[in-house]
């Protein structure tokens, strides 16, 4: 009789492992404390909680500190994550923890609009320099500043981190339908706010 | 260009009697599935067929695409920040500082209790002398008067650290290098099953539990020949293969993965065709060979735990190993090694191996003689705490053998006592900390794998207070 072993190196088969752990998987292992995995999901999840936060007009300069806290709660939370939560939502559940406690002690929030407008308005660069793709931008963008805060968390999690209703819902603590009929008239209100040229 | 809107100036509260062949308009939420792509097939062709006839919804869905669209526009690409990972990185704890998950996670009221816990059982440990140096495990061994069983959301923290310290020796390909921590390389699978029985009773199927379990499961399958057999055919073939069978059957028990079925499925064929014209097991299925009790314990419970999970017993296999089991019980309510009075190595551990089969198969297979549970029982109750407290192996059988005895309510005091002994030696520090030294008989040839495993199976056994689908 003979026994067949599979004769993967411990290495391809570590490496294979991480990139097909499912998300869920990988916090498992993170919940044990394993840091590899953790770091697999830190690069996986950082460019959305930049956009994230961009988009729920965090000022630029704290952006960077928003993430990191939230990857670091995130980590002291490990314990508390079950696998039958999708982990996607938990991670978000936490970056919108944090954006609301940001603007609660910091109290900012003016003050941010007023320091985003700049960024927007980028003196010093003229509209007649600019063509028309980013004049329209600017125009959604600034549509987009108009919305209520709850609108715009729901508008900002379905169109940039590309979140199911399901998930917001969950994220927000509010019912599915909820999610949708903000959506709905988020979209109606930035149709609404953006002119179009023929 | 955009249409300008007769749709966007829908007011769709009124609009939801609104019908145009039968079929009503979409209200808001059902819009946003459509535009989200969260709908059905079947529903989004009703409203397909709707905007075919109704302009204004037309219109309307058009813009609010429109509007998607343009918000899409603007999304932005943030690439790679390493600088930021790094940083994060950096600002988490390092595993090595921490004194462990659980602990990590205490809240205030957790930490009270386990505080409330420490002081009793340090009480009841000075109070009754247990504070003892003469522990049968091994020489040398620092006994600690501090007590980790105190529980957290009804686990044992002591079992919760011995899951911590396996996991963190598992290897990326699944297996426990049995070897590296003083196992012997023969009983390498029979040591991995061990470990993964650990996890699969532990009752903490959550998170790192499940990962560990998975990969273990997965290394297994891998070793498994096309007769069925797990690991090399060698003289310790049927230890590996009884153990790993039982810790697979154990795993299929709590996940039902339809592809372990398969694989246990040929493992109880190779079990079968093992068996002795006698009944029972030997080393090798080969001329002249004799069964013996600890190889027979192992198939029987891999045939007992399938019969509890709804296999079928062919060829009456579980019937004639228990048969033959049942034959080694002399008049003193012991079990011999190869025949009844036969202990080259000592009676009380064969005897309680017997006594756990033996108990642990009334409801699945009818013991035919009462007399022998009588006698089986009153050897068990003969057992003194020190004969209890010999080695993890033997341990482990006696404890599972008075815990299948206890039906219910109170505490054997020889469990006590055994349980405080094990937590008392668990290392509490360090890299092995969660772990069990192999001071005992067995040490040379299981290693910190064997000790550990065995250690944390009869405490989790002795702390667990519910029947489960297991036989104990």
């Amino acid at each position: 009789m003979h026994v067949e072993i599979n004769q993967d190196t411990p290495e391809s088969i570590e490496n294979a492992g991480m990139q097909n752990n499912t998300d869920e998987n990988l916090m498992g292992l993170v919940a044990g404390g394993d840091k590899d995995a953790f770091a697999v999901l830190v690069r996986k999840y950082l460019p959305g909680l930049l956009n994230f936060f961009h988009r729920m007009n965090v000022y630029s300069g704290d952006r960077d500190d928003l993430v990191q806290e939230a990857f670091i709660r995130l980590f002291n939370y490990r314990a508390k994550y079950t696998p039958t939560a999708k982990f996607r939502t938990f991670l978000y559940m936490i970056a919108r923890q944090v954006q609301v406690d940001y603007f609660r002690k910091q109290q900012r929030r003016l003050s941010l609009s007023e320091s985003l407008k700049e960024e927007v308005e980028e003196p010093g660069i003229t509209n007649a320099r600019r063509g028309k793709e980013e004049d329209r931008k600017e125009m959604v963008a600034k549509a987009l500043e108009t919305l209520s805060e709850e609108m715009k968390c729901v508008v900002v999690m379905s169109i940039y981190q590309g979140l199911k209703y399901a998930e917001i819902a969950k994220i927000l603590n509010i019912p599915v339908g909820t999610v949708k009929t903000r959506m709905f008239h988020a979209l109606q209100k930035l149709g609404k706010a953006i002119e179009y040229e023929g | 260009m955009r249409f300008k809107s007769l749709g966007r100036q829908l007011n769709m509260k009124d609009n939801r009697s609104f019908y145009v062949d039968e079929i009503k308009c979409p209200g808001p939420e059902q819009v946003m599935d459509f535009l989200g792509g969260e709908m059905d097939d079947v529903a989004a062709e009703a409203v397909k067929r709707h905007l075919g006839l109704c302009s204004s919804c037309r219109i309307m869905l058009n813009d609010l695409s429109a509007t998607m669209s343009e918000l899409k526009s603007l999304d932005e690409e943030h690439g790679a920040r390493e600088d930021l990972v790094e940083k994060i990185l950096h600002a988490v704890p390092d595993v090595g500082s921490e004194t462990g998950l659980v602990e990590h996670a205490f809240s205030l009221q957790v930490f009270l209790r386990l505080a409330a816990g420490f002081i009793v059982i340090s009480i009841m440990i000075l109070g009754f002398g247990l504070l003892r140096s003469d522990l049968s495990y091994g020489p040398g061994v620092a006994v600690r008067s501090e007590s980790l069983e105190s529980d957290v959301s009804g686990k044992s923290v002591a079992v919760v650290k011995t899951l911590q310290w396996l996991a963190s020796v598992q290897q990326s390909s699944g297996d426990w290098d049995a070897v590296s921590w003083g196992g012997k390389r023969e009983y390498s699978l029979a040591l991995n099953g061990l470990a993964l029985l650990t996890f699969a009773r532990s009752g903490d199927l959550t998170g790192m539990n499940t990962l560990v379990m998975d990969r273990s499961v997965k290394y297994l399958l891998r070793c498994q020949n096309e007769a069925g057999l797990f690991g090399s055919e060698n003289d310790e073939m049927m230890y590996n293969h009884g153990i790993v069978s039982v810790a697979l059957l154990e795993a299929y028990a709590v996940t039902r993965d339809p592809k372990l079925k398969a694989s246990v499925d040929k493992a109880l064929t190779f079990i079968r065709g093992q068996q002795l014209n006698t009944g029972g097991w030997g080393y090798v299925n080969r001329p002249g060979e004799i069964a013996n009790t600890p190889v027979t314990l192992w198939q029987l419970q891999a045939l007992l735990l399938s019969a509890k999970l709804g296999w079928e017993d062919k060829g009456y296999s579980l019937k004639r190993g228990l048969r033959w089991f049942s034959s080694m019980v002399d008049n003193g309510g012991q079990l011999g090694y190869e025949r009844p009075s036969h202990f080259p190595e000592g009676s009380t551990t064969l005897t309680a191996m017997g006594a756990f089969c033996i108990f642990s198969a009334s409801g699945v297979e009818k013991v035919p003689d009462t007399g022998m549970l009588l006698r089986l029982k009153q050897a068990l109750d003969a057992l003194k705490p020190e004969d209890v407290r010999t080695d993890y192996y033997g341990s482990y059988f006696k404890a599972a053998a008075l815990k299948s005895l206890q039906k219910t309510g109170g505490q054997d005091g020889r469990l006590a006592d055994l349980q405080h002994s094990l937590i008392a030696m668990q290392e509490s520090s360090g890299g092995n900390a969660g772990s069990w030294s192999p001071n005992d008989r067995w040490g040379g040839v299981g290693g910190r794998i064997y000790s550990t495993a065995v250690a944390g199976l009869t405490l989790g056994l002795i702390s667990r207070n519910t029947d489960t689908t297991v036989p104990f």
